[in-house]
């Protein structure tokens, strides 16, 4: 169904090569994972599978690819979007209308299909992605969930036969992302090809066809999945819970952090547990389950409707880091500060993170990994005592989650650190207690020993609603 | 049924709002926009922003004739200002319908009647599209800046507005690029008629809200402004 021949890429402005003699195909039915570090070129093999390379984005392309036998260069955007459907990574802007009914027959809308036609399809498409209890709702006050379900079912408003999912478990927990998993399972019963562009590939365990790896914009391996398990690629896991992770020290010192009957609207119901330095506490629970809210509410972003709250300034990292970053350089961004920085200490702590050669590039043109790491450097010279992130390995890539891990292990030498995440093996690599969230209510808070490393995976089975032992 | 007007309406009451703000010099005018945008406002239920652009309106209103009444010196550039925002209050009422309530899609197909260009109508939905969400975000980084320690401070008015400037526009050229990204990726630029889910029919009701605001309109402007 697709062929790439040879395919080269420039995007304008550069001089090298994103994309170098790509040689790949997919064929009916197959499910292909395409992987490979940041910036090895997933994005753009995307780009150019989905008709925005050279439609949006213009560069010199070379090469050729084949849709069905057809040389997709002759094809109109207007014509590749009738046979590839795409679901985006970030939940915020793949939607171009506000409300979901509107979603639902926006591509549809577009290609002049009669309004009868489009009410069976969207009839037919929320009855099978359970999207009636939201239709016609604002996009933007509906769960993570749902907005996943009504991203896959506009993809097939248009009855394609190709899928394209790009890092599809970025933004969702354990527990949606499985279920990505099994909708991908279902469309490949029904003979639908796809495509997933990601770092983490643990829910599609046993489905792969094919795997892509790209390495600085050339293919260095197709593989089976089994040939995959068995490279030397530096893999994230495929099954989570059966490896084993080495125990982290847990020798907590003075109290930083303490809440006491926190509540807050509907949303956190009398949440009470103190932290303490050199504690990393990873905060779990599913999508809409409080997490966030909580460090909002300890950071000061939003007042508690009751209860006690004693901490010091806390700095919160949040998920996306463009919204976070002010300076004009690298440099420039560790000095924005209440409190002065000396050079020698922005230098020392850009350096830790391995940033220094690149501290006078602007912060936006950094890449994702680069930003998480100059958000931890920007923490490491803060004199905050408490310290929170949101997501830190987000869309990351397996070296730069591990480094992120080393640098947060660091940190939590002079601070209590909070880190929410959906992301089994990072914290595990990284956290040594666990508070689990859910209907804004803490249900468990251990120590990671031994004994209770099991009960991690449980709450991610509890989380995906199967029957395990409740932790 | 539809009950909603046609987004052709209130986008051509918005483009009326603006030359009279510059032509009519006739404060009856600007009294008259403002009860037909609050009329409208109170037609889609929306009271609290009804209070809220009213109180705007007044007290806009009461401090440009104050300054203009007690002549206060070095106030002029002030007194102007007040009085630009005061006539302008009724075009954001408008808007604000149009950004909140009209979904990029509907606006999409009502331009459509028009037979306007394409590059335009798209061009101008997505513009549309942006402000909400450039709305939700700019709160987002108001919170981080003041988590930061960034305030904006007289004192360093140039770097203050850097900090507050730059991530906007870095957000403004990504958010612009994604949201162009899934109109492509969903067919806004097929070359065909484009259907549309909403009745985006003229109706009666519309051409009532029209000719009320037409009449009013020129009612006023030859009882006393002009143009």
């Amino acid at each position: 169904m697709i062929k790439f021949n040879n395919l080269s890429f420039i995007y304008e402005g550069y001089e090298t090569e994103c994309l170098k003699n790509v040689n790949f195909t997919i064929e009916q039915g197959e499910v292909v994972l395409l992987t490979g570090l940041s910036g090895s070129g997933k994005s753009t093999v995307l780009k150019c599978l989905n008709g925005l390379i050279p439609h949006l984005y213009e560069g010199k392309l070379s090469g050729t690819i084949l849709l069905n036998g057809l040389p997709m260069a002759d094809l109109s955007a207007g014509d590749i979007n009738q046979t590839i459907g795409c679901v985006f990574q970030n939940p915020r802007s793949q939607f171009f209308t506000t409300s979901t009914l509107s979603e639902l027959a926006f591509a549809m809308e577009n290609y002049g299909i009669p309004y009868e036609e489009m009410q069976k399809q969207i009839a037919s498409l929320s009855e099978r992605f359970h999207l009636q209890p939201i239709l016609d709702r604002d996009i933007f006050q509906i769960s993570s969930g749902e907005r996943q379900r009504l991203s896959l079912a506009c993809s097939f408003s248009l009855n394609p036969k190709i899928l394209l999912f790009d890092e599809p478990s970025s933004n969702l927990d354990y527990a949606m992302t499985m279920q990505i998993g099994e909708y991908i399972r279902n469309f490949k019963e029904q003979g639908y090809s796809i495509l997933v562009a990601d770092h983490r590939y643990f829910y599609l365990n046993n489905l792969l066809d094919k795997v892509i790896v790209l390495e600085s914009g050339t293919v260095s391996g197709i593989y089976t999945e089994t040939e995959f398990k068995n490279s030397d690629y530096p893999l994230r896991q495929f099954t989570l819970f059966d490896t084993d992770y080495p125990l982290l020290s847990y020798d907590p010192e003075e109290t930083y952090l303490e809440l006491k009957n926190i509540s807050y609207q509907t949303i956190l119901k009398n949440i009470s547990f103190s932290a303490r330095k050199r504690e990393v506490i990873a905060i779990l629970g599913k999508n809409g389950a409080g997490k966030t809210t909580l460090a909002k509410v300890i950071c000061g972003m939003e007042p508690s409707t009751s209860g006690q709250l004693n901490t010091p300034p806390v700095m919160f990292i949040m998920q996306d880091s463009d919204y976070q970053l002010f300076g004009t350089s690298a440099e420039n961004e560790l000095s924005i500060c209440p409190h002065p920085v000396s050079r020698e200490q922005i230098h020392q702590a850009l350096d830790r993170v391995g940033l220094l050669p690149l501290r006078h590039r602007h912060p936006f043109n950094l890449s994702g990994g680069e930003k998480q790491r100059l958000q931890i450097a920007a923490a490491t010279v803060s004199q905050n005592k408490v310290i929170i992130f949101d997501e830190p390995t987000s869309g990351l890539d397996y070296y730069s989650m591990h480094a992120v891990s080393d640098l947060i292990s660091e940190l939590a030498d002079r601070c209590c650190l909070l880190i929410i995440s959906h992301d089994y093996e990072f914290i595990r690599k990284t956290a040594n207690r666990i508070i689990y969230l859910a209907d804004g209510q803490i249900q468990a808070d251990f120590v990671l020993t031994a004994e209770t490393t099991s009960q991690v995976a449980a709450i991610f089975h509890q989380m995906k609603g199967e029957n395990h032992e409740n932790p | 049924m539809n009950t909603k007007i046609n987004a052709l309406v209130l986008i051509f009451i918005n483009l009326i709002i603006p030359f009279s703000a510059m032509f009519a010099h006739n404060i009856f005018v600007t009294f008259f926009l403002f009860l037909f945008s609050a009329v409208l406002l109170l037609r889609f239920g929306k009271i609290r922003r009804f209070l809220k652009y009213s109180i705007a309106f007044l007290a806009l209103g009461m401090i440009y004739y104050l300054l203009l009444h007690f002549r206060i010196p070095h106030t002029d550039v002030f007194a102007m200002s007040f009085f630009i925002l005061f006539h302008f209050i009724p075009l954001m009422m408008i808007a604000s319908l149009l950004f909140y309530d009209y979904g990029p899609s509907e606006i999409l197909s009502t331009l459509q009647l028009l037979k306007l260009n394409r590059k335009f109508t798209i061009a101008l939905t997505i513009a549309l599209r942006y402000i909400p969400t450039f709305q939700a975000e700019f709160k987002i980084m108001k919170s981080s800046m003041a988590m930061r320690g960034i305030a904006f401070s007289w004192k360093r008015p140039l770097q203050s507005f850097s900090y507050f400037i730059t991530p906007q526009l870095f957000r403004c050229s990504l958010l612009a690029e994604e949201l162009t990204a899934a109109g492509i990726t969903k067919g806004i630029e097929y070359h065909g008629v484009r259907t549309s889910i909403y009745n985006i029919k003229w109706k009666k009701s519309d051409s009532f809200w029209l000719i009320s605001f037409l009449l009013g309109f020129i009612t006023i402007i030859l009882w006393g402004g002009h143009l």
